[in-house]
């Protein structure tokens, strides 16, 4: 089953240069990914086709807001560090570890 | 310092997350985001222009035959300008409507229909046209009568004929001049539209009416009482005017000379700009995203700034007729050289000068992404969040690259920003092309990225210094756990 990964900034530029790392990273290990990121304002919209979303730490303070558009769905914020270092892998890992186990 | 850093986590960092679920401030901020497409489209517009008509009649190039060669195009741009830049507040009226609506859980489309009627429903309906007798002399007392009494009015010493013609909309009201207005009908008639809608004075229908048919009825009272709400308050305004002339007859026309006039030219004071730019730095401290939590600002008095630019560029050409020296414009061209904190200068300083391995790898990797203002790398992986070596310059170098291009353009030696550039564009050229194609501009962004890198390199030579102590240490520690 694809997994659909959503990235949240707020003008979705620096985290679409995650999202190329992170999709490396899954076909390396062969996982059936969609990632994808998009701005805040487009995220009510995108939250719909996520089964996890992930929040640059830029817009933390969104955290809760996003929650409520995500609708159950997982929600975390990136780890500042990993976000810096644009770690595709690690930011991978902690997508994938937060899809509840049905879809895992 | 960790203690302060701490108090200002629990203290500072909350106030983002309270302006970033603010529903009104978002729902303004979105839909300055939402016009982006339109603002961009004019922002072409002018540029196209200033390219094949502005910079080719300048003297240096004298090429007055390209301009005629792209006559085709001017008239394009003009038409194109015509729907964006002077319709601005116009189109934002609705997206400021449908965003209220969305944010309050009312149906957005009808909340974007019922800020747009009322905004033109408080627009003066008649629109004056004036002209200009060369020789007014020549003009017979009999002709001037004519006029008169058909509704014309004459002045025959300044040799000027107005009329005023029923049934136009003024472009003056519906422009950035009008933004103001258009923000604030906007706000006032869909919030209250909104709340008619969630209360009980709508129409219900029964179950079996298709739900296209019960909505436009269930927004049937609360749309009809908003909407003659505002009629009633135009003519409300225009009873106080044909009472008192020094009221202004519309409301575009007061919260012009109320709001936005004296809004927009305490924008331009040098206290104001410093301010905005500390703010921004001081929340990317945190790595909170400042542009962000500032948008509201930004977008509602600087971007008005911008595109009032814009539009009196587009009739004149000339710089001396913009009405405002500072924009968001002017942050981009001249202050956030690769991103907020002007970290293009971090950047260079590091392939310079740093000594640690690991601020040259960031730094390599920040780059490229660096030349597009993008800097979450450089502010999470280095990281500059919450580092007291970076504190300083991070706050510091901002202000100053910001009261350098506020003195460089309060006196006139780089003209103001008339074009609206992506974010994205890179430093220096960015500068360039937002001014018009001005060298000057170009010089000035140069100069700041030099200042930036200067100031950043004591910082990093700084940072060399503090890791040779660290690792001294614990080479100390080591010597002495094997002894």
């Amino acid at each position: 089953m694809t997994k659909n990964i959503l990235l949240v900034c707020s003008g979705g530029m620096s985290s679409s240069v995650l999202v190329k790392r992170m999709q490396k990273a899954a076909d390396t290990r062969g996982i059936d990914t969609r990632i994808w990121a998009v701005a805040d304002v487009r995220s009510t919209e995108a939250a719909k086709e996520a089964d996890v979303i992930l929040i640059g730490p830029q817009i933390r303070f969104l955290l809760n807001k996003m929650k409520e558009r995500a609708d159950g769905k997982p929600v975390a914020v990136i780890d500042m560090m990993q976000y810096g270092q644009m770690n595709g892998e690690k930011v991978l890992e902690q997508a994938l570890a937060l899809l509840p186990e049905s879809n895992q | 310092m960790e203690k302060f850093t701490a108090w200002m986590e629990e203290h500072f960092v909350p106030i983002a997350a309270r302006i970033g679920s603010q529903k009104h401030l978002v729902a303004i901020r979105d839909a300055f985001i939402a016009i982006l497409p339109i603002t961009m489209a004019g922002s072409f517009a002018v540029l196209f222009n200033a390219i094949v008509r502005d910079v080719m009649a300048e003297n240096a190039l004298n090429l007055p035959q390209v301009t005629q060669a792209f006559q085709w195009l001017i008239a394009i741009d003009g038409n194109v300008w015509w729907g964006t830049i002077a319709m601005l507040a116009l189109v934002f009226s609705f997206a400021i409507g449908y965003q209220i609506a969305k944010a309050y859980g009312v149906t957005a489309l009808a909340g974007g229909l019922i800020s747009t009627s009322a905004f033109i429903i408080v627009t003066p309906q008649t629109a004056n046209a004036s002209l200009t007798f060369a020789d007014p002399t020549l003009v017979s007392q009999q002709a001037l009568d004519m006029i008169t009494e058909s509704g014309g009015v004459v002045d025959a010493e300044a040799g000027t004929l107005s009329l005023g013609a029923w049934g136009n909309l003024n472009v003056s009201y519906l422009n950035a001049g009008g933004l103001f207005t258009a923000l604030i009908v906007g706000l006032i008639f869909t919030i209250i539209f909104s709340k008619l809608m969630k209360s009980k004075l709508t129409i219900t229908l029964p179950d079996s009416v298709p739900p296209a048919v019960s909505d436009a009825f269930r927004a049937l009272i609360p749309g009809t009482a908003v909407l003659f709400g505002a009629g009633i308050l135009a003519y409300a305004l225009g009873e106080l005017h044909t009472a008192n002339a020094e009221i202004p007859g519309s409301l575009g026309d007061m919260i012009t000379k109320f709001i936005q006039t004296p809004f927009l030219n305490a924008s331009q004071g040098l206290g104001w700009v410093i301010l905005v730019t500390f703010m921004v730095e001081l929340f990317w401290f945190f790595g909170i995203h400042g542009s962000n939590v500032m948008a509201p600002v930004m977008s509602g008095v600087y971007l008005t700034a911008l595109t009032s630019n814009m539009d009196a560029w587009a009739t004149n050409q000339n710089y001396a007729d913009l009405p405002y020296q500072w924009t968001s414009g002017s942050w981009e061209a001249f202050v956030y050289l690769g991103g907020s904190g002007a970290s293009i200068g971090l950047i260079i300083a590091i392939f310079i000068f740093s000594k640690r391995k690991e601020y040259r790898t960031i730094a390599a990797l920040a780059a490229p992404m660096g030349v597009f203002e993008i800097n979450e790398p450089m502010v999470f992986g280095l990281p500059i969040v919450l580092n007291p070596v970076f504190l300083i310059p991070w706050i510091l170098v901002p202000p100053i690259l910001a009261v350098i291009a506020w003195l460089a353009t309060m006196s006139g030696i780089v003209p103001p920003t008339i074009i609206q550039l992506p974010w994205i564009a890179p430093p220096i050229i960015g500068a360039f092309i937002a001014t018009g194609f001005q060298w000057t501009a170009a010089v000035l962004a140069a100069i700041n990225l030099a200042i930036s890198v200067l100031i950043w390199s004591v910082f990093v030579i700084m940072a060399n210094g503090m890791a040779e102590k660290e690792a001294a240490a614990e080479a100390q520690v080591e010597a002495a756990a094997t002894s």
